[in-house]
């Protein structure tokens, strides 16, 4: 049984607006990405993990619980950090923290206290007067103080600088380490890319591409770009039968498209000649990403 | 410096306990995209605030221009576009009656730039300035200052609020500037467009300038990481008696992690091709790395 | 699974509500005792200057019995005054004046028990009834003679009038204000517009900010993100809009009734009571409104454009339908056809007049049909608010 699934989950807004037909599975253990821009459907879907919105059709379940109907319950083993942190106003962040406790039920706070220390937070400050940085920090704590063992997160580390954005990556890590299931939706690369084992990517609604993260890293085309010493060294590698991505003879140096599988090769080719410089140009998350959404992308009329 | 448009000697404001910042020195060419990385809370906007002569220093100066920052605010914002760290809009209706009034302001008349940004960014100015979501109001605050098409840009943490598709297409913006001539002056803490974009970087902790770094040098970094993946136990071993440039290995991948100088990157093939390889991967410094690293220095 | 789920009611919740408002309500309900004590001190003023009015009445009636005395004296040589009226135990000779004097004229209906309650209405006050009847002598010696500017006849009619004008009163007015009942539209204008205005205010800004104001925001999103139930979220609002209002009203009243038993003189606590509790049900008809109002819309504005719009109508349209009230209209205040606006305001079954009949007697029950047909308003509202709420998509 997964422990979160979403089926078919289709929810339509109108003027193109919603998600269609989105599935998704999520395993005990693994950390899943969810990645798209503003507006794709991300927080519509953990909405209705949520059971704050009802499916239109398909279904969101956890636990193999329908959301919607137990949403209730099943925030019991749920740690849910919203996308924009909107504090209630008039109160300290102890305040806050106290009431959140009684409302979970939460009778053992050594959890909450050790995530205090961990992130270094001291709510005793008037929400007001928190900067963004701090109210993410406190919104962190009460979403995990009953320690869940479920985690869905929306876009965690937005607005964090690098220091806390680290932090907060190596939290996940930890609670990955601990066997806890995670659930992120995010479009900061960064975040999904050191975090995330399986990655769906959407788009106006739909969900895609899924795929497994490490095989993105670990790609088997390959694109390199080798730097010669002389004109002659260049000319000699030029003859040879690779798929060539761009020359640039002025500089002594081309790119090649190469096979895991012919990698040998290319080694062999290139030990016989003179080499400058040899540079890998690695496939990133954000790449990938891209190749979907560039092709179509439809600019606005000019006022 | 010949071409230098911004200088900044020794520039020092103090807000106490700490904070503030604490002779800054900073050299700015034209022509060129600097860029200005930080955490919260390090300096990066006191630093930019001083250059728009909204604060004056407590010691120090900056000159733009061969202009006193301070003293002749004004003149120097003739030629300034500004993109400010908090967006605060006035009361008005639309985003469109915003740009107007900015157009106003600058005495622009031929509005086709303006709206050469408004594509690009795919900003829809007509809605509601209070019901603007973050990245429409960011948006809308670059191209209210990109509108004058001014040769020196000063942009505080300008894609905050923005979506990867709209971070790109600001890049895009920040490359036809930057082929145009202009000086750009952008501070941020998203590492991926610095790299993408700026030519120099400096650093800023904790009110000082812990390092400055041509964005080139590291890009062409003078020593080489590889990962390298062989097929077989034997060939693996045999790799590791022959190439003595081992930085760290993994038995049970059959992974191991060479660094070398540039210069002696041949030697590394002529060994390799003896052997049967799976994978070669490249490990790049990134400007993360990098900054991770002299930040971590500072620390306990 | 382990821990419970909250489903019917939230302790913490209903503290962070307590919390979040109290000093809302701390001032409301000291602005609402100042209120019912001041306008206690203002009826026991009123009270006052009725006494005084009831005065000046029967010094008017008084004199014309003396009036009538004299000139029957001077007709049939009489002896009639009032001292002998006093001691006699045979009033015929009176009564004989008096009935010659109704026969005369219409508008004229003098009775021996009508001069022993002029009188004795004259006694009450500080002055003597010796000084009374003095003064009656020098203006009934004034009076024989015709005008000696004007040449008219100086009638009896006339002389009570500019008696009155002399004072400063308009004698047409002192017949409407004889006919009205001040201390009901006082009442009205009381309960209903003073009143009502400082808890209006509370209804409107703590009924948004319960349930709306948070969705709106998005904090909502906290509350539901642990085992709570909506249905106990709505549950905890609702009880609040209703427990808070009662206590606020309960302490107004009794601050009322503490104020009436030291300004005035008698004390009809039943009404106070039963006016306070149909405030309170108004109150609640209100609450109960912009309850549901705050859990249908999800944005804070419309939510308040529709409870607030509605609270701030019925306020407008009672304030103007009371210039359209009988009362007023008379006296020349209002217009007729402003009485519409009664009809268009929940305030209008909240009927003052009625309920200030109680403990007095004859009592009309007329009130308590509109006081249950504002109570089940309240529970509907209330009952579909939640059930909304439980139903609808959060855009958190």
């Amino acid at each position: 049984m997964s422990i979160i699934d979403v089926s078919n989950l289709t929810k339509d807004y109108g003027h193109g607006r919603g998600v269609f037909d989105v599935a998704i599975s999520v395993e005990k253990g693994e950390c899943y990405g969810f990645l798209g821009p503003n507006g794709a459907g991300k927080t519509t879907t953990i909405r209705h993990l949520m059971g704050f919105s009802k499916p239109q059709k398909g279904s969101t379940s956890i636990m193999g619980r329908d959301s919607w109907k137990n949403s209730a319950m099943l925030q019991k083993m749920i740690g849910y950090l919203p996308g924009e942190i909107a504090l209630p106003q008039g109160i300290t962040g102890t305040g806050f923290l106290n009431m959140m406790k009684r409302m979970r039920g939460l009778g053992d706070d050594s959890y909450l206290k050790m995530l205090l220390e961990k992130f270094e937070l001291d709510p005793n400050i008037g929400t007001k007067q928190m900067s963004l940085g701090v109210k993410r920090k406190l919104a962190v704590v009460t979403a995990f103080m009953h320690d869940p063992d479920i985690l869905i997160l929306d876009e965690p580390t937005s607005g964090l600088d690098p220091i806390m954005q680290q932090i907060f990556i190596d939290y996940i890590e930890d609670e990955k380490k601990r066997g806890k299931t995670i659930f992120l939706s995010s479009h900061i690369f960064h975040e999904v890319d050191a975090t995330c084992d399986k990655i769906a990517i959407i788009k106006d609604g739909r969900v895609i591409s899924k795929f497994v993260a490490n095989d993105l890293k670990n790609k088997s085309d390959k694109v390199y770009r080798v730097t010669f010493k002389t004109i002659e060294d260049y000319r000699k590698f030029e003859k040879l039968p690779y798929q060539f991505a761009s020359k640039n003879p002025d500089k002594l140096r081309l790119r090649v498209h190469v096979l895991d599988d012919d990698v040998n090769q290319l080694i062999t080719d290139i030990s016989n000649l003179g080499i400058a410089d040899f540079h890998e140009f690695p496939t990133t998350l954000e790449d990938y990403f891209m190749k979907f959404y560039k092709e179509d992308r439809v600019f606005e009329g000019v006022k | 410096m010949e071409d230098t448009i911004i200088q900044v000697r020794n520039l020092s404001k103090d807000y106490g306990h700490g904070r503030g910042i604490f002779d800054i020195n900073l050299n700015i060419e034209k022509g060129k995209v600097y860029g200005y990385v930080g955490t919260n809370g390090s300096g990066k906007t006191t630093t930019i605030r001083n250059m728009m002569g909204f604060i004056k220093p407590d010691r120090g100066n900056v000159t733009i221009q061969g202009l006193d920052s301070w003293k002749d605010a004004t003149e120097i914002k003739k030629s300034v576009s500004y993109v400010p760290g908090e967006i605060a809009f006035p009361s008005l209706a639309t985003g469109t009656d915003f740009l107007k009034l900015q157009a106003d302001y600058l005495g622009i008349h031929d509005l086709t730039y303006m709206n050469h940004i408004i594509s690009m960014l795919q900003l829809d100015p007509t809605a509601n300035l209070k019901r603007m979501s973050k990245g429409m109001k960011q948006k809308t605050a670059i191209t209210a200052a990109l509108m004058g098409d001014k040769d020196l840009l000063i942009l505080d943490e300008p894609t905050t609020g923005l979506d990867p598709l709209m971070r790109d297409s600001f890049i895009e913006l920040i490359r036809e500037e930057k082929e145009k001539g202009r000086t750009i002056f952008m501070s941020s803490h998203i590492f991926e467009e610095i790299e993408h974009i700026c030519d120099q970087v400096a650093m800023i902790k904790d009110g000082r300038i812990v390092d400055t770094i041509d964005l080139w040098s590291l890009r062409h970094w003078k020593t080489k990481i590889f990962d390298i993946r062989f097929k077989g136990l034997d060939d693996y071993k045999k790799f590791l008696a022959k190439f003595h440039q081992i930085k760290d290995t993994d038995e049970d991948e059959l992974l191991c992690q060479v660094e070398m100088p540039v210069s002696e990157i041949e030697q590394l093939f002529y060994v390799l091709k003896k052997f049967s390889v799976a994978s070669i991967k490249e490990e790049h410094i990134t400007l993360e790395q990098y900054f991770r690293k002299v930040y971590e220095k500072g620390r306990g | 699974m382990k821990g419970k789920v909250t489903k019917f009611y939230s302790g913490p919740l209903m503290k962070q509500n307590i919390k979040s408002n109290y000093i809302l309500t701390i001032a409301i309900v000291a602005v609402m005792c100042m209120m019912s004590v001041v306008s206690t001190y203002a009826t026991s003023i009123m009270e006052e200057s009725n006494k005084r009015m009831d005065t000046q009445e029967a010094q008017a009636d008084f004199y014309s019995y003396l009036y009538i005395m004299a000139s029957y004296n001077e007709a049939a040589g009489t002896n009639l005054s009032y001292d002998d009226f006093e001691k006699a135990d045979d009033t015929a000779s009176y009564e004989a004046a008096f009935e010659m004097a109704n026969q005369q004229s219409d508008k004229m209906h003098l009775t021996t028990k009508g001069l022993k309650k002029a009188a004795a209405a004259l006694k009450k006050t500080d002055v003597s009834i010796d000084t009374y009847v003095h003064e009656f002598e020098y203006t009934y010696a004034l009076g024989q003679v015709k005008g000696c500017f004007t040449g008219k006849d100086l009638d009896m009619e006339d002389l009570v009038s500019t008696m009155f004008e002399t004072m400063g009163i308009d004698p047409d007015m002192m017949d409407t204000l004889a006919n009205m009942d001040t201390t009901a539209m006082f009442n009205q204008m009381d309960y209903t517009i003073m009143g009502l205005l400082p808890i209006f205010i509370f209804i409107v800004v703590v009924g948004n900010s319960l349930v709306v104001d948070q969705v709106d925001r998005g904090s909502m999103a906290y509350v539901l993100s642990t085992p709570t139930k909506r249905s106990a979220v709505a549950n905890t609002q609702a009880i609040f809009l209703i427990a808070t209002p009662f206590l606020m009203i309960a302490v107004t009243c009794a601050s009322r009734l503490i104020a009436s038993h030291i300004f005035l003189d008698s004390v009809n606590t039943k009404v106070v009571l039963v006016m306070y509790l149909g405030m309170y049900i108004l109150v609640e008809a209100i609450c109960g409104i912009c309850f549901l109002g705050s859990c249908i819309f999800n944005q804070s504005r419309k939510a308040m454009g529709f409870g607030g719009g509605i609270t701030v109508w019925f306020f407008i349209a009672s304030l103007l339908g009371l210039f359209g009230s009988k009362d007023m209209v008379k006296m020349g205040f209002g217009a007729k056809q402003l009485d519409y606006f009664n009809n268009m305001t929940l305030v209008g079954l909240y009927d003052v007049k009625a309920i200030s009949t109680v403990g007095n007697g004859s009592v009309n029950h007329a009130f308590i049909w509109k006081l249950a047909v504002l109570a089940a308003i309240a529970v509907v509202c209330y009952m579909a608010g939640a059930i909304r709420f439980q139903k609808k998509d959060l855009p958190l």
